[in-house]
């Protein structure tokens, strides 16, 4: 309880907390982390900080979804509740980082503003596998902002508890949408059964629980009605009522706890004004209704704080008729005197289990005990579950892209189909062999070359840049200005030599998936697949070549670079087919070591 | 919780269980691979029978294998040489060469045979016998020689080279 607003009013209890909570989030991430980089060196650390932070945020999700009904199932629990807005709002931090590293991976550094790109990335709103999961969430994180934002007791204050209550149950919307962020995401890709295996326990474990909870509390709100001589209602005999404890029920349309403490019996509202808490589970302290949830305290007669606080909740009038408590169902209003009835004989039964309150200097021994083995159970699960996730995630391509690493190279651009430069092999070239290595040319970020190689088209360049590969393939992003033609006659020789060969292989039809061969060749990892698809989209749209992986029965791969049947460039008009089976036909074409595949992206075909 | 939310959460939560399950399992049932094909590459299939294999090293360390191929369908059987795609993963595009013994392994004083690329085989010189030689991997992006591989047996001639 607090008098004015501050930050966080810190005590022993909230700082052994957030340091469980902070341990357990750097547990997580380095666990994930660690061993990921271990057990797939291919990785890049960016996806692996990705997958990390996204994983470890709905781990915390779940965990702050099941405190609420295994405190309602078990009061035991009621210490992990204590201090769970924190647990929210690191939720949400962590999942904002997931959120800004994916943002900048997957939409930043094109041609649209990332927020604008993740809602227009991928037009499939239609199709359940390939739906743009990123909406979801960025739904969710924006319900989880909301929480975040509103978590303080400023806002609890000023919006009443029933709305910032009403507020925060939109938890378990956004718990849907991250579900569903997760089952048309990454999951599209990822494989292993073990993934959905650890997703479907997550899903049915809360689930679960919060139908447990919900249903195991509704015989309590059957509502007690007086009859019709008597407007008092028999709630209960005296000595059903523990010493210091309360015995709730419906009266009114809300529940009422019937406290018995000190020989008398007092009736209050069972709804805390600080948060709604359950006030009937409470318990008497130092002569105080004492809400289990965070200590807020109330005078069983006036159900008023003890000066200088100032929560006020409704009391009832109480009578004691042969050991049975009446309660007058008409609540007065909040703060209203109400003289106790008295007990005649004492003789009460006294509960011997401990109560917790969070801000009192320890906590109760045999409670304190069970938190703790709580708590190192949350956090060797925050250690064993990004071990199995890392460990299940499937094998990352081996492109490698030299970010970094800037080399000089000499050869003449092409601007067509998509810019190109062509290096000259050294020796003496053999039957068949094309005496030019052809390496597309693309910019920074999400961009092709096409503006950079402007009017340079068939002239000798020398060019600055890192190289991008993959299984053979190479390419080269221009970095800087970058680029410039050499003045003759040093570019003679190059131009002296034959251009490499063209040699139509016929009509074929293929299936396969169409990739930005920027991050297919090495620059992403994944470069491919559903949780790349609006990257992809993004970087074809941008002036990238798109390029037409197919996949042989044996696992080998042949990654054809698409144009259109005249041979142009195809970009904006194939973006939104990336990442799902589709079947071209047309016609394979060779360009020295370079292969082709010329059809009209018209005809291109989703596989159903 | 005030009534009202304990009924709206009693909702809610019999909301989730019934179309979070359902949601999951829906999503993982439409999971389509994207398919394979039985053959996407119109370069290959004229290499001919495999006439031999041979060992070599990556120059840092690490085995290589090359296998021999011979083409008896043409006038004149020719032979040709593949490396498996598997070898270069992780690498930019690599240029394959025969160099006699005399060129010292130089691929400027080399014959080009062309980008490795897919298992596609790559045409030997003819009489490749005759001059002791060597077949040399070379990392045009990074001008460095990545392997040397030896095409002669103990016999002292290149398998399946006409005697």
């Amino acid at each position: 309880m607090s008098l004015g607003y501050r930050a966080v009013g810190w005590n022993r209890q909230k700082l052994r907390y957030d340091a469980v909570l902070v341990g357990g989030v750097v547990l997580f991430l380095a666990a994930f982390i660690g061993i990921g980089a271990i057990v797939r060196p291919e990785a890049t650390v960016e996806t692996l900080w990705i997958r990390g932070l996204g994983t470890c945020a709905l781990f915390l999700l779940h965990v702050v979804l099941s405190i609420g009904p295994l405190a309602r199932i078990d009061q035991r629990f009621l210490p992990l509740l204590y201090n769970r807005r924190h647990l929210g709002v690191a939720t949400f931090l962590v999942g904002a980082a997931h959120a800004g590293f994916s943002l900048f991976q997957f939409h930043a550094l094109g041609g649209v503003d990332p927020l604008v790109s993740v809602l227009t990335a991928n037009p499939r709103y239609g199709s359940l596998g390939q739906f743009p999961f990123e909406v979801l969430g960025l739904g969710a994180l924006g319900v989880l902002f909301l929480m975040a934002a509103t978590s303080h007791d400023f806002w609890l204050h000023n919006l009443t508890a029933p709305v910032w209550k009403a507020l925060h149950m939109l938890v378990y919307p956004a718990y849907a949408l991250l579900v569903a962020h997760v089952a048309t995401g990454v999951l599209q890709a990822e494989t292993d059964p073990g993934l959905a295996v650890l997703l479907g326990l997550g899903v049915l474990w809360v689930v679960v629980l919060h139908v447990v909870a919900a249903f195991g509390e509704r015989p309590l709100d059957r509502e007690r009605s007086p009859d019709a001589e008597d407007p008092f209602v028999d709630v209960c005999a005296v000595d059903e009522i523990p010493e210091s404890r309360a015995r709730v029920v419906t009266l009114a349309g809300e529940r009422v706890a019937v406290f018995r403490y000190d020989g008398k019996v007092s009736a209050v509202s069972s709804v805390c004004q600080h948060q709604n808490g359950p006030l009937g589970e409470g318990r008497v302290i130092d002569g105080c209704i004492t809400c289990p949830w965070h200590g807020y305290q109330y005078l069983p007669e006036t159900g008023a704080s003890p000066p200088p606080f100032t929560e006020r909740v409704p009391t009832f009038r109480v009578r004691i008729e042969d050991r049975r408590v009446l309660v007058d169902p008409r609540p007065n209003p909040p703060g209203t005197r109400i003289e106790p009835a008295r007990i005649e004989a004492a003789g009460a039964h006294v509960t011997t289990d401990e109560f917790y309150v969070g801000y009192a200097p320890t906590a109760p021994r045999r409670l304190a005990q069970r938190t703790r083995r709580v708590a190192i159970g949350l956090l060797a699960l925050a250690s064993v579950i990004p071990v199995v996730l890392a460990v299940r995630q499937s094998r990352f391509e081996d492109g490698s892209f030299e970010y970094g690493t800037v080399r000089g190279f000499e050869g003449i651009l092409e601007a067509r189909p998509y810019p190109h430069l062509l290096v000259a092999r050294p020796g003496t070239p053999g039957t068949g062999a094309s005496s030019w290595s052809s390496w597309p040319l693309v910019a920074f970020g999400k961009r092709g070359a096409g503006e950079i190689a402007a009017g340079l088209d068939g002239r000798p360049v020398r060019l600055e840049g890192e190289l991008i590969y993959r299984g053979g393939r190479t390419m080269f992003e221009i970095v800087g200005p970058g680029i410039e033609p050499m003045p003759p006659p040093s570019g003679a020789a190059l131009l002296a030599l034959p251009r490499p060969e063209r040699q139509d292989l016929g009509e074929w039809t293929l299936v396969g998936e169409i990739v930005d061969a920027k991050c297919w060749l090495g620059v992403m990892k994944p470069g491919r697949s559903k949780p790349h698809r609006a990257c992809a989209a993004r970087c074809i749209a941008g002036g990238i070549p798109p390029l037409f992986v197919v996949r042989e029965a044996d696992g080998r791969e042949e990654a054809f670079l698409l144009v259109s049947s005249a041979g142009g460039p195809v970009h904006a008009e194939v973006a939104p087919l990336v990442a799902e089976p589709i079947e071209i036909t047309g016609r394979i074409v060779r360009d020295g070591d370079r292969y082709a595949l010329r059809a009209d992206p018209r005809t291109y075909r989703r596989v159903d | 919780m005030i009534r009202a939310l304990r009924v709206r959460h009693r909702r809610m939560a019999v909301a989730l269980a019934l179309v979070l399950p359902t949601l999951v399992v829906a999503a993982l049932a439409v999971r389509r691979p994207i398919g394979v094909v039985a053959d996407s590459n119109p370069a290959r299939g004229s290499a001919g029978r495999v006439v031999g294999e041979r060992q070599g090293r990556y120059a840092d360390g690490s085995p290589l294998s090359v296998r021999l191929h011979r083409d008896d369908a043409t006038a004149v059987p020719a032979l040709s040489v593949s490396v498996p795609s598997v070898a270069l993963f992780g690498r930019p595009e690599v240029l394959a060469y025969w160099t006699s013994a005399g060129d010292g392994g130089s691929v400027e004083q080399g014959t080009l045979l062309g980008a490795v690329h897919g298992d596609v085989p790559l045409g030997l010189p003819a009489g490749v016998s005759e001059t002791p030689g060597f077949l040399v991997l070379y990392d045009l992006a990074h001008g460095e020689v990545v392997a040397t591989v030896s095409l002669v047996s103990s016999t002292g001639r290149v398998p399946g080279d006409a005697p």
